[in-house]
């Protein structure tokens, strides 16, 4: 076998420096903006928040479920929030939830007036969510003497990573964490 | 710089232009404005990202006082809160987030931290204060009002005020405000205000309200003008626009009285402008409640109108409401049908005479014959009918017979002939036949007469008895039976029954006995003796002998055996 040694000279002037390094930066910023969307897509985070709210409903206080509360009684709110404790798919692996995660839980409930929010009550607790264990949560309020009778009235539930600005709910993750319930007043 | 470079350049430059914006989200109020406690405040966020809801998030220094979420309409996040009493002054910080794009803006507004009363929102106006105003800011004012402070204030409204603002109030609004005063126990001064209103209105708002609600206005509106609620009704038909909604106001209907329907549906009669609007109720009424409708109709007597309804009934509608009738009603009121009607009806029928019977067909003279025919009513009416009997051509007997539907009746007669031969029968049209035969003389029947009446003896002297013989012939040929009376001086002493027989004679005795002396006249059956009563003859007077020679010898054997006993001695 033969070997041909050839010789290639090339010339740089200064023309064909500069485009030379336009192409080069214009190259690498596409390679880069690929690989970082590519990254996102495939790059799952290894114990990821799986959090649901397994029931919400409203009670008596003698935990009579009910949904239409006298003017001046007592009427409650009970969810229950539960973190995944099993092996689930989260695209493109499987992930197992096995580490507790605190999250922001709270309960409100209003009346809406025409698309005016009457606030009746509030309650936001940062809770530890261990995997499989139930969180039970519980809201007592009186339906005031003066409350407009009818429907329109709303118990919802938020959970929440961490309050905003920084904080989000994980509705990413497939299950509804915020979840409405409606009652009424007579 | 060459035109390589000013090239590359370029191409850098629209690349960089061509990444994606950041998404940016804007909350652009509040911002910073002071509220009091019981105020509205508006939160209002602009995103451009592709966020359908966004989370709301406000919070006084670290504490959070609320969290809810809202949704983005073209981009634009609008959220209405009453701030409640319990939140104290101070600056509040709200923050909202897009769910998707995780964009956030804030915004803060106050509260001021010394006390300051909610404004009181302003009192609704009153009756008297809308009464007052033009009538746009009328109904404005009532619109504003929630349903129930409307229709309080609209029941004490003048009806003619509450119609104007009612012809200018939407029909969802308006249905809501009747709906709310009838239930509240207003139905009669929201029946002043339909009557008064234009009949369209009224109309619509009749439609529309639920069934109960309606029943209950259209009664008042009966009773304060039935003249105005007819009007209103006819227009509600005319309206109702098709079948389904006209069933649904028929409903309606259903819960008004019948004699309040009666009142209304004549009314509507004499209107000039639909006639059919009656009959076009009837059609999707229920038949029971129609039925209803027409007894309490009859019973005015106004078979006219009912006739005019019945004239624009479907064939099917008029042929179930005229059998639904009772056979009273169709009886009386098929004549007041006018013949296009009639004809739609199915054959109302007539009474049917049949069944001809001659029992016996063979007798002898002047014996009974028992003839009947069955008469029947199958029809639809109550009729009337003669029923003849016709013997060899002649008349001799008529009923009259009346029938209801469905009734039937046997008409009987029992006739003789003294002359032997055949004679015909026909009843009706109905023919048929029978024989007499000359029979067996009949024996005579019993005659009995008084023949004699006797006494004896003659005469007797007080308490001892008479006899007294009633002698009776019997002319005829069959035995007979008489009660013999016998009276003395008139007066009935005693009776006695017997039977005579045929050609033969009996006697009858009593025994009379009187205690006064006198001459009696007896009688019986017009035959008369006498007898006559005496005192007894009265006994000899002078000295007792019989006494005294008992006397005698008594005290002579009293004697003898006195003086045997001393010879003893």
């Amino acid at each position: 076998m033969s070997i041909d040694n050839q010789e290639i000279t090339i010339n740089l002037d200064a023309k064909r420096l500069v485009a030379i390094t336009l192409l080069a930066v214009i190259s690498i910023y596409t390679i880069y903006s690929y690989s970082i969307a590519l990254f996102a897509f495939i790059n799952v985070d290894a114990n990821p928040p799986f959090i649901r709210v397994t029931s919400h409903n409203t009670y008596d206080t003698s935990n009579v479920q009910t949904d239409s509360f006298a003017r001046g009684t007592t009427a409650r709110v009970k969810a229950s929030v539960e973190k995944a404790s099993d092996y689930f798919t989260v695209a493109p692996a499987y992930t197992s939830f096995t580490e507790s995660t605190t999250s922001k839980i709270s309960v409100i409930v209003y009346y809406d007036d025409g698309g005016v929010i009457n606030i009746l009550k509030i309650q936001s607790k940062s809770v530890t969510l261990q995997p499989g264990v139930p969180y039970n949560i519980q809201l007592d309020f009186t339906i005031p003497s003066n409350a407009v009778t009818g429907t329109h009235y709303y118990a919802k539930i938020f959970v929440w990573d961490e309050y905003l600005p920084s904080g989000d709910n994980i509705r990413d993750l497939t299950y509804p964490v915020a979840t409405s319930k409606m009652f009424s007043a007579t | 710089m060459n035109k390589k470079i000013v090239l590359g350049l370029v191409i850098l430059g629209a690349f960089l232009l061509s990444t994606p914006m950041v998404s940016a989200l804007s909350v652009d109020s509040p911002s910073g404005e002071t509220y009091r406690t019981g105020d509205t405040v508006t939160i209002h966020a602009v995103n451009y990202a592709a966020d359908s809801t966004g989370y709301i998030q406000i919070q006084r220094g670290s504490t959070i006082v609320w969290i809810d979420e809202g949704g983005f309409v073209a981009n634009v996040l609008s959220y209405k809160l009453k701030i409640p009493s319990s939140w104290s002054g101070g600056t509040y910080t709200v923050y909202v987030k897009g769910t998707i794009s995780k964009d956030t803006g804030s915004t803060t507004f106050k509260i001021p931290t010394s006390f300051l009363p909610p404004i009181a929102p302003p009192a609704p106006p009153t009756s008297s204060d809308i009464e007052d105003m033009s009538l746009a800011d009328a109904v404005d004012a009532i619109e504003d009002l929630d349903v129930e402070d409307a229709a309080d204030v609209m029941a004490d409204l003048t009806p003619e005020k509450a119609a104007d603002i009612v012809d200018e109030l939407d029909t969802e609004d308006a249905v809501e405000i009747f709906e709310e005063g009838v239930a509240a126990g207003d139905a009669e001064e929201f029946a002043d205000i339909a009557n008064e209103a234009d009949p369209e209105v009224a109309a619509d708002i009749m439609l529309e309200m639920e069934p109960e609600a309606g029943a209950d206005l259209v009664e008042e509106m009966v009773s304060d003008d039935v003249n105005a609620a007819a009007l209103r009704v006819e227009e509600a038909v005319k309206r109702s626009g098709n079948e389904e909604i006209l069933a649904e106001f028929g409903g309606t209907l259903e819960g008004v009285p019948p004699e309040t329907l009666v009142s209304l549906f004549r009314e509507i009669v004499g209107l000039p402008a639909t006639p059919s609007t009656v009959a076009e109720l009837f059609e999707v009424m229920d038949i029971t409640k129609v039925i209803d409708i027409i007894d309490g109709w009859m019973a005015t007597e106004d078979y006219e109108g009912l006739a005019t309804v019945f004239s624009y009934l479907s064939d099917a509608k008029l042929e179930e409401i005229f059998l639904s009738m009772t056979p009273e009603d169709r009886t009386t009121f098929y004549p007041y049908l006018d013949e296009p009607s009639q004809a739609k009806l199915p054959d109302v029928g007539e009474l049917t005479v049949s069944d001809l019977s001659i029992t016996p067909t063979t007798v002898e003279t002047g014996d009974p014959i028992t003839i009947s025919v069955e008469v029947s009513n199958d029809g639809l009416l109550q009729f009337s009918e003669g029923v003849t009997l016709k013997i060899d051509g002649s008349s001799v007997e008529s009923e009259m017979v009346t029938l209801m539907p469905g009734d039937s009746e046997t008409v009987t007669w029992t006739v003789s002939e003294a002359t032997a031969g055949t004679y015909s029968v026909d009843v009706n049209g109905l023919t048929g036949s029978f024989t007499v035969e000359e029979g067996e003389p009949e024996p005579e029947p019993a005659n009995i007469v008084y023949h004699s009446v006797a006494v004896s003896p003659s005469s007797v002297e007080v308490g001892n008895p008479v006899t007294i013989t009633v002698t009776l012939d019997n002319t005829g040929e069959l035995i007979g039976t008489e009660t013999v009376e016998l009276y003395v001086n008139d007066v009935l002493e005693d009776s006695n029954t017997t039977s005579v027989a045929g050609g033969g004679t009996d006697t009858v005795t009593f025994q009379v006995t009187k205690d006064t002396a006198g001459t009696y006249t007896v009688e019986a059956g017009g035959e008369t003796a006498t007898f006559t009563v005496t005192e007894p003859e009265p006994e000899p007077s002078g000295f007792p002998w019989t006494y005294a020679i008992v006397g005698v010898v008594i005290v002579a054997v009293a004697a003898y055996m006195y003086m045997q006993q001393q010879k003893k001695l």
